[in-house]
């Protein structure tokens, strides 16, 4: 995927976003676990995955829609509401060269913003 | 693993460019008329049936056929619909509709005259927002909106769902149609809607007519259409449109002399990202085009078939017509004008059809555009 043009073009746009909200980002715990909100609904076009929200308070005023790029895919399909911050990490660490601190930087970041737009929950555990 | 891993606010149109190369035919938005029927009658609209239609209301597509669609739009790659009419707020199954559409994980625009807007629909789209709202206004005064919409009370009930809109934060972009019953109140139209909505304000003179074919209706809209000099004069004296107007004249329809010599009936961009669906469930690659050979029932057929099969055939229709050839084809302000193949069906039943109206246009626009220049 890498090199081609519609990756050229989100790239692009990441950088354009750049890190909004990084400033308000919530910490990231190893130990929690994240799910997906049920108030937001999940699109796959092309090789970008969309992520629409659906009620108010969800996402925010910046944007309509959200794409996440090829990292962003693999975290969010790891946020399966089981594995811990930890275990995604590790498990990304199967599959990507990078350091582990690399990953886990890219991981806490992207969840960050995911938890403070309210795009992902934080699962209680009873 | 890359650094820029996170995630990217965006929008449609940021969507589309990214996604849909010029090259490409790729669905991201539909209209939807969930009904032809109105509770006002304007003098000039298309597709206007009265409220109570009964025969109009049996017709209109099912909760359950809308999903259907919906989730063959969703599979084709929609992300954005506009409901629209007819006046989508008489269906009383309107709040269903809506938010089937918004958990299909659509974008959802409303089009309405905002008459019939209540504390329910307020509440609705409070919590499950709109993309937007778009409500067109036919005049300021009672007098104006009511000589256009022919409904007693319909001002009152248009200011009260305006209000209820914007005192709760909905986010509507006014517009207006520019028609001989409100010409003399045009100005003070485009100042109420700059001072009502943040976003744009636009006006449009193209009175198309109607999908019925309804012969009295046509003639009550041909007579509410301005001149071709009013039309030009208004535009002019508005800088935004007039600008607008002279900014996109190179780029709409005709990209370049290389097309002056092409047969194809379509140099828009219908059907390349979008296509509409009429309450009855027949696709068409706009609004507008109603040719019996440009349609297809999508309570018999599928959507796919219909953006894959149909709407290529009719994007390479062609014409022979030695009239359209040589005053359209060639014409070398054609980008100023109103005419496209679905209003010269609506006009004169075939696509390819020169329309004498719209070249009028076409001209006054050119001339002012010229006279501008000079000045």
């Amino acid at each position: 995927m890498a090199g081609n043009q519609k990756t050229g073009k989100v790239k692009k746009a990441a950088a354009k976003a750049g890190n909004k909200g990084g400033a308000l980002k919530k910490a990231i715990e190893l130990d929690d676990i994240y799910c997906h909100s049920e108030d937001v609904v999940v699109r796959t076009i092309e090789d970008e995955l969309i992520l629409v929200p659906l009620v108010a308070g969800i996402g925010s005023v910046e944007g309509e829609i959200y794409a996440l790029d090829e990292t962003g895919r693999e975290i969010w399909n790891r946020m399966d509401g089981r594995k811990t911050v930890s275990e995604i990490i590790t498990d990304l660490e199967k599959t990507y060269q990078s350091s582990e601190r690399s990953i886990q930087s890219d991981v806490r970041g992207l969840m960050g913003e995911l938890a403070t737009r309210m795009l992902i929950q934080r699962r209680t555990i009873a | 693993m890359p650094k820029e891993s996170f995630i990217i606010p965006t929008t449609v149109p940021e969507l589309v460019d990214r996604l849909v190369s010029d090259a490409e035919r790729r669905v991201m938005s539909f209209e939807l008329e969930l009904t032809a029927r109105c509770n006002n009658n304007c003098r000039h609209c298309y597709i206007n049936l009265p409220a109570g239609d009964r025969k109009a209301r049996e017709k209109e597509l099912s909760l359950d056929e809308i999903g259907r669609l919906a989730d063959e739009a969703v599979d084709l790659g929609a992300l954005w619909c506009v409901i629209t009419g007819g006046e989508p707020l008489l269906r009383e199954d309107f709040a269903e509709a809506y938010l089937l559409l918004k958990k299909k994980g659509l974008l959802v625009s409303v089009f309405t005259n905002a008459c019939l807007i209540t504390h329910e629909h307020i509440e609705l789209f409070k919590k499950y927002p709109l993309r937007d709202m778009e409500v067109t206004v036919y005049g300021v005064t009672r007098e104006t909106y009511e000589k256009v919409s022919r409904k007693a009370g319909s001002y009152r009930a248009f200011r009260r769902g305006l209000d209820l809109l914007l005192q709760n934060g909905i986010k509507v972009r006014l517009k207006a149609m520019a028609l001989r019953s409100n010409f003399q109140e045009l100005p003070a139209i485009a100042e109420f809607c700059r001072l009502h909505t943040r976003d744009y304000f636009r006006f449009d003179p193209q009175l198309h007519l109607r999908y019925d074919g309804n012969g009295r209706r046509n003639r009550e809209i041909i007579a509410e259409r301005l001149t071709p000099a009013e039309i030009a004069s208004i535009e002019q004296a508005d800088p935004e449109r007039s600008n607008a107007i002279q900014r996109n004249c190179d780029q709409f329809i005709f990209p370049g002399p290389e097309h002056h010599d092409c047969e194809h009936l379509f140099h828009c961009g219908t059907g390349n990202t979008s296509f509409t669906i009429s309450p009855e469930g027949y696709f068409r690659l706009c609004s507008s085009l109603w040719h019996p050979d440009c349609v297809l029932d999508l309570r018999k057929n599928s959507l796919a078939d219909a953006w894959n099969k149909l709407a290529p055939r009719v994007r390479s229709l062609t014409s022979s017509d030695p009239e359209f050839l040589l005053k359209c084809r060639n014409c070398r302000i054609v980008n100023l004008c109103l005419w496209c193949p679905a209003h010269a069906y609506l006009e004169h039943g075939r696509l390819d059809a020169w329309c004498e109206y719209f070249c009028q246009v076409a001209h006054a626009r050119a001339a002012a555009i010229e006279q501008k220049k000079s000045v």
